[in-house]
């Protein structure tokens, strides 16, 4: 007898999903709206029920709060990105019913990815979440860099998932079973299969050497959709990474722990050494999330003898400050179209005191300086991955976060004491104004008032 | 309390509100809201200092804010109430809010003039804060603080590029003397485990059992820490070695020198010797080293003061010179007496600034004394007053030096071997002190004018700073005559109720000795008013004929360039070696260079492998998988 009751999350967005299809022919904007309103209910139920859900199944407890958490992280992020999404998709001619669809589509595949607990259903949730991405990306489809973008997502997407139906089958012919909890003996068999698995999540992740696709789609797609890639999806994976870490316990096996380390090191290289000859931001941003995504792995490694929370943390941050790069990123316009050059950024403080500060404080705390709240984020990484030994990799990541402030202080200094070459549009977005000053306060505030956030992620691993 | 507070927090208020009054209500506003406030606690001063005394009750400590707690021990902010403080009170207050009433009329002309106040005002409350401290840490504070606004006010004129260094050497010279006081301050931490004056004290006894071992010799605790805190006194106080800031300070707009370099700040090191000579007079070798030094600078700034041309360095020698004084009668355990020159040498001193500055005032900006004379005319009252201050630093009878400076020539009897010569030292000194002082006097406001800028130009200051001089006349007329007794008399054992240490027996003193001194004294008027008032054309035939004294003289006996030899051209050589060869040469050209074009390779290595096309995404992931299969099979081979 399935048990139905766990589904609700996923239930609930289905019948978004519904009726969004119903309305959506009608009414565009009153759709945002359902399924602002939608997810809001959504976050109010889980953070009321949560728990409740997953009380009937034999899972640990603390599985359960890492499902609600991030579910929880999910639908607010959800919210801001539907609100956020309105506006940039009606300057490019791209406000469709169909965008909030794919939205909902991937944040069903993101909840269903999170919480499987076999390698059948986490396929099938990442590729409903990889289907919407593809079609994300190739959304605006006059535009041929779009289209680009769509193709090589789709082509080099396809590529992972075969690697990974491919490794899960060697995982069934090795033991028998798709579920996690049964795959308790790696012969070389299930370790190469398990190694398939993973290649297709750093894919996800965009780790490196699998994050070949990054710099491409992410310049190429339309902006919005570029934040989704780099928020939502990727925290879903890296949830799923980390479930897979965790349960399979792989810091056991030395084979795969090598991997772990040897991608965790190419990550935090490769994305300090390719943002910096970037003139794009949207390139730029991709390889600096390549970098953040080593630090993530280097979390997740050190996670097991830290119960604090350090990677959930990392990753709060990590999502705000993306969060409020993009809205400024959208927030901004020049007269062809989308904003596309870091050298468009220059003299931004002339224009727009909101928009430069808060970029200043979202690159300060990208960079890691202190009292931004990423600097938080990276010290109780590393002071936990020195705790667990990882020392190698401790110094790896600290060297290239040296490089990386390299390129972030260069925009900043950018924005504030070079003039300016073009004229940029202030779209005057109203909710993406209140989206970016409100992010940048949180990081800012965090120092002079950390307790919140702290005890949200340190509650819910107890 | 309260007022006591009050005194505390007022100048603090007048540091942090001034400069936003400038600019939201402009400039006049906040020169006249730091006076008010300024003004409002000097007058407080005098009263509570008359009332204290009136009936003179001992030591009352009044806590302000905790500070900081390390290893269990707490620093706090605290006011400690007595004689010496409100004494010091009194002056720093009353000199301070006389010169923010003269700087109202003097900065008239200058942009930044509300930088100018909040500089003043921070200066006032740094020295407050040093004057009412109880415990080190506090003291050390404002002795660093007056020093930080020192620095800022040699340096006010910052376009000035002699300005910017004579600030940057006053700076350093002053972090040499400082590093030595924090020697003091750490030994004393290190075997007494209090930093609270009071304690020290009293644990006075407790340091003469220990030794330290510096450099091979064993000093005793007390010593040492007695002589380190006696070189920081003296880079505030510009004794013999380091007293080349000083002149050089002068860069800074007049009332600054007039309240830092003259009145107040520099008498800090005096007050500090005073504050711990219950300390100082248990050793020997302490006491000696204090005398000579005292001597040194006496004489030493006496001679250099003969040949200055700049009225300011005339007076800026003086001043040296009379701290040299004081610093002699600390030596001869004088400290009352130290203290009495200290607050009457404010107030004369400070008018001769005062005057001097309405003098260049009234030039334009003139400073060079060759290119002035027979201003008396043109602005008699700043003449006047000239006068009184340079009588009352040559000791005229009644005059308040008159009072102190015979005090310390008399109280040299305190020793018995060496008594009468240093007491003819003194006595020298003091005749060479009237001879510059009157040459001053000659120079500027008698003979014929020599200057440039249109003689019928020259105007008397205005009424903002002529009122400071007529005040400060006050004080530099009648405080020799009104504190005398207070503070040296009979009954002065009441006053300072046991905070200084206090000889019992008054010494004797013949009337042969005043006769002397003043002699002498007379003499070198009498010489200046025969070279500079008459015979002008046999000078430089005096000059001709001492040549080599008179160049070794106007070069300030060389000590400059002494220093450049020894101190300044080896740590620049070095400096220059280490920067070109080590650190540009080696450092830079591998490290960070080295660093920054290995990082630009890579990046450009890893945007070739970004080609766009999906063959080669498609290769790059194949052979991450080829990585990982290989891995797993080289650990399961082996």
């Amino acid at each position: 007898m399935i048990n139905f009751y766990q589904f609700i999350p996923e239930i609930f967005i289905l019948a978004l999903i519904l009726l969004t299809l119903c309305f959506g022919l009608f009414n565009k904007d009153r759709s945002i709206a359902i399924n602002a309103v939608g997810f809001f209910i959504l976050t109010l139920i889980l953070i009321n029920f949560g728990k409740d859900f997953y009380i009937s199944t034999d899972l640990s407890l603390n599985t359960i709060n890492l499902f609600v958490l991030s579910k929880i992280i999910l639908s607010i992020g959800s919210i801001v990105f539907i609100l956020l999404s309105k506006r940039p998709l009606k300057n490019e001619n791209l406000y469709r019913y169909e965008y909030i669809l794919f939205i909902l589509f991937a944040i069903l595949g993101s909840f269903v990815l999170i919480s499987s607990d076999n390698f059948l259903t986490a396929f099938i949730g990442l590729e409903l979440q990889s289907l919407s991405l593809y079609l994300m990306a190739a959304f605006n489809t006059k535009n041929l860099k779009s289209n680009e973008a769509g193709i090589k997502y789709f082509s080099l997407g396809a590529l992972s998932s075969g690697f990974l139906l491919f490794g899960i089958s060697m995982i069934y012919y090795d033991t028998g079973s798709f579920y996690m909890q049964n795959l308790n003996n790696f012969t070389t068999i299930s370790e190469i299969g398990l190694s398939l698995v993973l290649i297709s999540l750093f894919f996800k992740v965009s780790a490196a050497p699998f994050h070949i696709w990054t710099p491409d789609v992410y310049e190429g797609s339309p902006t919005i959709s570029t934040l989704f890639f780099a928020s939502l999806p990727k925290f879903a994976s890296l949830i799923f990474l980390f479930r897979v870490y965790q349960e399979l316990n792989i810091s056991g096996i030395q084979s795969l722990n090598y991997i772990f380390q040897i991608v965790c090191a190419i990550s935090l290289l490769v994305g300090v050494y390719g943002a910096i000859t970037q003139k794009v931001i949207k390139r730029l941003l991709a390889f600096s999330s390549i970098n953040h995504i080593g630090f993530m792995l280097l979390g997740i490694m050190s996670y097991q003898f830290m119960s604090e929370g350090t990677l959930f943390f990392y990753l709060i941050i990590y999502l705000i400050t993306t969060f409020g790069i993009f809205a400024v990123l959208l927030n901004l316009r020049t007269v062809d179209g989308e904003f596309t050059k870091i050298s468009q950024l220059n003299g931004l403080r002339f224009t727009s005191n909101s928009k430069s500060i808060s970029m200043l404080v979202f690159f300060f705390s990208l960079a890691g300086i202190p009292p931004f709240a990423g600097f938080f984020a990276k010290f109780f990484i590393l002071s936990a991955s020195i705790t667990d030994g990882f020392f190698f990799l401790s110094i790896v990541a600290v060297l290239s976060s040296v490089i990386a402030a390299f390129y972030y202080l260069t925009i900043i200094k950018n924005m504030f004491f070079n003039k300016s070459e073009i004229e940029l549009l202030d779209d005057n977005n109203k909710i993406g104004k209140v989206i970016f000053i409100s992010f940048g306060l949180i990081i800012t505030l965090f120092f002079f008032y950390p307790d919140p956030l702290i005890n949200l992620v340190d509650n819910l691993f107890k | 309390m309260f007022s006591y507070k009050l005194l505390f927090f007022l100048p603090l208020i007048s540091t942090i509100f001034t400069y936003p009054f400038g600019v939201l209500l402009g400039d006049k506003t906040a020169q006249y809201f730091s006076s008010t406030l300024i003004s409002i606690a000097a007058i407080l001063s005098w009263f509570l200092f008359i009332s204290f005394s009136m009936s003179p009750s001992p030591e009352i400590i009044i806590p302000v804010l905790e500070w900081f707690l390390v290893s269990g021990q707490f620093f706090n902010w605290g006011i400690s109430v007595n004689s010496l403080t409100l004494l010091m009170l009194t002056l720093v207050l009353t000199v301070s809010a006389l010169v923010h009433i003269y700087s109202i009329e003097y900065m008239a002309h200058d942009n930044s003039k509300v930088r100018f106040m909040t500089y003043l005002s921070l200066f006032t409350f740094c020295m407050v804060a040093l004057v009412v401290s109880d415990n080190l840490i506090q003291l050390f504070f404002g002795w660093e603080g007056v020093g930080l606004a020192s620095y800022l006010l040699i340096g006010f004129w910052h376009h000035k590029k002699s300005a910017n260094l004579a600030a940057m050497k006053a700076f350093l010279v002053n972090r040499v003397a400082d590093f030595g006081f924090l020697i003091g301050i750490a030994t004393l931490y290190i075997f007494l485990d209090t930093l609270s004056i009071n304690e020290i004290i009293e644990g006075k006894e407790e340091l003469l059992n220990y030794d330290i071992n510096f450099l091979g010799f064993n000093i005793n605790a007390l010593v040492f820490s007695c002589f380190f805190l006696f070189i920081g006194a003296m880079g505030k106080s510009a004794q013999f070695g380091f007293h080349t800031w000083l002149p050089d300070a002068m860069e800074g707009p007049t009332p600054v020198s007039a309240l830092i370099h003259a009145a107040t700040m520099v008498t800090a090191g005096v007050f500090l010797t005073v504050r711990f000579s219950e300390l100082m007079v248990m050793s020997d070798f302490i006491m000696t080293f204090v005398l000579i030094i005292g001597l040194l600078t006496a004489f030493f700034a006496a001679s250099v003061g003969f040949f200055q041309k700049d009225i300011k360095k005339v007076i800026a020698y003086s001043t040296c010179s009379q701290l040299g004084f004081m610093f002699v009668a600390c030596g001869l355990g004088a400290f009352n007496i130290a203290i009495f020159h200290l607050i009457t040498h404010g107030y004369f001193k400070a008018l001769l600034f005062l005057s001097s500055g309405s003098v260049i005032h009234g030039v334009h900006d003139e400073q060079d004394m060759d290119k002035m004379g027979n201003l008396f005319p043109k602005m008699k009252i700043t003449a006047v007053m000239m006068w009184i201050g340079t009588l009352a630093i040559i000791g005229f009878p009644y005059s308040s030096g008159y009072f102190s400076k015979d005090l310390i020539l008399s109280s040299s009897f305190n020793l018995n071997s060496f008594g009468p010569l240093v007491y003819l030292i003194l006595a020298i000194v003091s005749a060479m002190t009237a001879f510059y002082s009157f040459r001053l006097i000659f120079k500027v406001f008698h003979g014929k004018y020599n200057g440039s800028y249109d003689y019928e130009k020259i105007h008397e200051s205005g009424p903002f700073m002529l009122a400071p001089l007529l005040l400060l006349s006050i004080g530099a007329i009648f405080a020799g005559y009104f504190l005398n007794d207070l503070l040296a008399g009979y009954n002065s054992k009441n006053f300072w109720n046991g905070m200084i240490f206090l000889y019992q027996d008054k010494n004797y003193y013949s009337s042969f000795f005043p006769i002397l001194s003043k002699s002498l004294v007379a003499t070198g008027v009498a010489f200046a008013v025969y070279y500079y008032g008459f015979n002008l054309n046999k000078l430089a035939d005096l000059k001709k004929r001492f040549y080599s004294i008179y160049n070794f003289i106007l070069n300030k006996w060389y000590f400059d360039e002494l220093y450049n030899k020894i101190f300044v051209l080896p740590l620049y050589n070095l400096g220059k070696f280490l920067w070109t060869r080590i650190d540009q040469g080696i450092i830079d050209k591998y490290l960070p260079n080295g660093s920054a074009s290995i990082v630009s390779t890579i990046s450009k290595a890893f945007k070739r492998i970004q080609t766009g096309y999906i063959f080669d995404y498609t290769f790059i992931i194949i052979s991450g998988f080829t990585l990982f299969i290989s891995i797993i099979f080289y650990i399961s081979v082996t």
